[in-house]
């Protein structure tokens, strides 16, 4: 075999945002051991929000830049400066809902701060790394650098058997998928010779043209298509999702419900869409009806949930739904005109500040001491007036209303498949919707017309309260600038251009 | 094809009958006489005082686990030793910034007290 | 026919891949589970190391080299869970572990 040393010397810049998170990860190592115990919580709370933040500045810096390094594997372009957008943003609201959750002792025993920032770190190092990666290999080590590190937060609390027996689940289940997904990876590679997703487009490209295809290249789609399934909780995938949600302390349940799906989303368009988009028939229509089981399955379940995380687990299958069929009315990467891609970036945006709202709400009782039943949320409309308005923000932008940033979210999806001629999804779109209410309003409602059944008492989570009036300014600002938002997600097009 | 995979069957088989052959052979011709004692683990040795299946302590596990991290990332610098003339003086370099990383994580594991054996 | 082809390596990595997949989904014994989810990461092993050779390029191997590392690092953090949550509830039988169904 021919030994190929094309040693180009790496153009670092181009990886700045994800250079400062592996730097925030391997400081908060340091600082583990270097800072004392009993300062602890402000010095690494601090630390990581700064550090995420700095990183969330330099990637704006690269907006418009459209190049790649290390031979083609690693990619700095649009979409993936609109991924990092998403992931660092979801980060940040994610470490100002965990410090209090912590430091509270709401958990038995211990929970060392600086392994959970850690391990938070290198879970978002991974997901910006899918979302810049211009070959195989790298979703790879990206998708598993993002969920090795979510299943050892989902057992956190060590204590408790529940939060282990989710992080069991949710790693037995996980790794199957890495199997499927990285044997469908091979089978990709065998057939177009190449692990570069361009590389791979461009074989593709000629093979297509009279409308057959190989069987090795059906089996790697679909082995790929299973394996991303798996890892974004799309039906019939998701049996893991409930019980990790539950099971997982609520802040990281909170991070899980993000992070990790945007990074398998962000795989999926990569490998999809910039790889094999030149088999768009072929799995066009196994997305499309993913997407309606998906969204039907979590939302006529999650009507009959009692528990409040799980019913945002099942309600996050259901969003899985709403967004895999934004990935289904692609057609051509079109520079005029085609927002299916657009409409699924925007939507991870919007879900990231609403979701982890929620379930920082969730956190903001557990603080009291309160449960996570919906009992708990009795009468809150009375016992503390801004938690339970900053829920019903949360809930109604979930539900789709407008003009929160849910609806928005939604309405490009629609607009997307309207486009794309596939008026059925659409029209399973707003039925899913409409059974959706049910839940999101009950929760409204326990929170108004029921009578307290306990006192709130008055504890002070600063940081979680800053958080939550970011969220509901998000929630309520992302929705009036939506459009501008989608502007900046249509530069996707810039990226997935192939040079031929 | 076939005929290749005919050579490894009548391999197969030859061994299969010759294991047993010696089985069934021995099984025939040597005495047989058990008795409380013959049967013992130890025929002539001191008889067992707890289960053979004793639990081991995890900390057997902690070790093993991580020696499998520093183990496998040998498989990293085979490749780099291969091909170390063609790399040069950069990929020195980068093979020395993987190991110290590998480093400054044993120096975390060891600052973090999992290498003690309480 | 005598030659040794692709098609060989593939024969082989299908043939793990499906007996590593018949564990995952028949078995109840959390160490077998896993056990067989490593069979099925090697499948994939052999799969690239097939198609590297048929292609004669260094990709594929190269990709198999990661995997294994991966490989590595996913049964330390699956047996550190299990290691966790043996010292709970000390059985490893999947079934055994329902505290969080409906």
């Amino acid at each position: 075999m021919p030994l190929i040393v094309d040693l180009v010397n790496p153009d670092l810049a181009l990886m700045l945002p994800q250079l400062i998170v592996l730097g925030l990860a391997i400081l908060l190592l340091v600082a583990d051991i270097a800072v004392p115990k009993a300062r602890h919580g402000v010095v690494l709370t601090w630390m990581a929000l700064i550090g995420m933040g700095a990183a969330l500045i330099a990637n704006f810096t690269m907006v418009g830049t459209n190049e790649s390094t290390f031979n083609g594997m690693f990619r700095a372009d649009d979409f993936s400066v609109f991924i990092n957008l998403v992931v660092l943003s979801g980060a940040i609201l994610s470490i100002m809902v965990s410090s209090s959750y912590l430091e509270g002792h709401i958990e038995a025993g211990s929970m060392p701060l600086a392994e959970y920032y850690v391990l938070l770190s290198f879970s978002v190092l991974g997901t910006m790394i899918v979302g810049a990666s211009g070959d195989l290999l790298m979703i790879f080590l990206g998708i598993e650098m993002s969920s090795l590190a979510v299943y050892a937060l989902t057992g956190f609390a060590r204590q408790r058997v529940s939060s282990l027996e989710g992080a069991l689940k949710y790693f037995l289940l996980g790794l199957f998928a890495s199997a499927i997904l990285v044997y469908g990876m091979a089978w990709t590679y065998g057939a177009t010779g190449s692990t570069n997703l361009n590389d791979i487009a461009r074989s593709l490209s000629g093979v297509v043209t009279d409308g057959k295809v190989e069987a090795s290249l059906l089996l790697a789609l679909l082995l790929l298509i299973v394996g991303l399934g798996f890892k974004v909780a799309a039906v019939p995938f998701h049996m893991w999702t409930p019980d990790a949600y539950e099971g997982a302390p609520t802040p990281v349940s909170a991070y899980m419900s993000v992070i990790p799906k945007v990074a398998g989303f962000a795989a999926m368009t990569r490998i999809l869409v910039q790889g094999l988009g030149p088999l768009r028939d072929e799995w066009v229509i196994l997305i499309g009806v993913l997407a309606v089981i998906t969204m039907a399955f979590g939302n006529i379940v999650a009507v009959s949930q009692r528990n409040v995380k799980r019913m945002l687990a099942y309600s996050s299958i259901g969003h899985t739904g709403y967004i895999l069929a934004g990935l289904a009315a692609f057609e051509t990467i079109n520079p005029n005109g085609e927002i299916s891609v657009a409409s699924v970036l925007f939507y991870l945006f919007a879900y990231a500040f609403m979701n982890i709202g929620a379930f920082a709400i969730v956190t903001w009782l557990q603080a009291r001491g309160s449960g996570t039943d919906l009992e708990d949320f009795a009468g809150l409309g009375s016992r503390s007036p801004l938690a339970a308005l900053a829920m019903a923000v949360f809930m109604l932008s979930l539900m789709g209303l407008p003009p929160l940033v849910g609806f928005y979210g939604k309405y490009y999806v629609i607009l997307a498949t309207i486009e794309a001629d596939m008026v059925w999804l659409a029209v399973a779109i707003v039925l899913a919707s409409a059974v959706s209410a049910f839940f999101y309003l009950r929760v409204i409602a326990t929170m108004y017309f029921s009578e307290p059944v306990r006192e709130t008492p008055r504890t002070s989570t600063p940081l979680l309260g800053f958080g939550l009036v970011s969220m509901v300014a998000g929630t309520v600002l992302l929705g009036i600038f939506s459009s501008r938002v989608l502007d900046l997600a249509s530069d996707w097009v810039q990226a997935f251009s192939v040079p031929i | 094809m076939l005929q290749s995979y005919a050579i490894i069957g009548l391999m197969l088989l030859t061994a299969a009958v010759m294991g047993s052959s010696l089985l069934i052979v021995g099984r025939l011709i040597r005495p047989s006489n058990p008795n409380p004692t013959k049967l013992g683990v130890y025929e002539s040795g001191v008889p067992q005082v707890s289960p053979p299946r004793a639990r081991y302590t995890p900390r057997f596990y902690v070790v093993a686990l991580l020696f499998v991290i520093f183990d496998i990332e040998a498989i990293f610098l085979y490749p780099w030793a291969v091909a170390f003339d063609a790399l040069g003086l950069y990929g020195y370099i980068q093979a020395i910034v993987f190991i110290s990383l590998l480093l400054a994580g044993l120096a975390y594991e060891w600052k973090k007290g999992a290498l003690e054996w309480v | 026919m005598n030659e040794l082809s692709a098609n060989h390596f593939l024969l082989l990595s299908a043939a793990l891949f499906i007996i590593g997949m018949m564990g995952v989904l028949t078995r109840r014994n959390v160490i077998v589970i896993f056990m067989s989810v490593e069979l099925m990461i090697n499948a994939v092993n052999v799969a690239f190391i097939g198609f590297a050779w048929e292609q004669n390029s260094m990709i594929g191997q190269t990709f198999a080299l990661f995997i294994i590392a991966v490989a590595a690092a996913e049964s330390v953090l699956g047996l550190g869970i299990i290691m966790a949550l043996s010292r709970r509830v000390d059985t490893v039988d999947v079934a055994a572990v329902r505290e969080l169904r409906e």
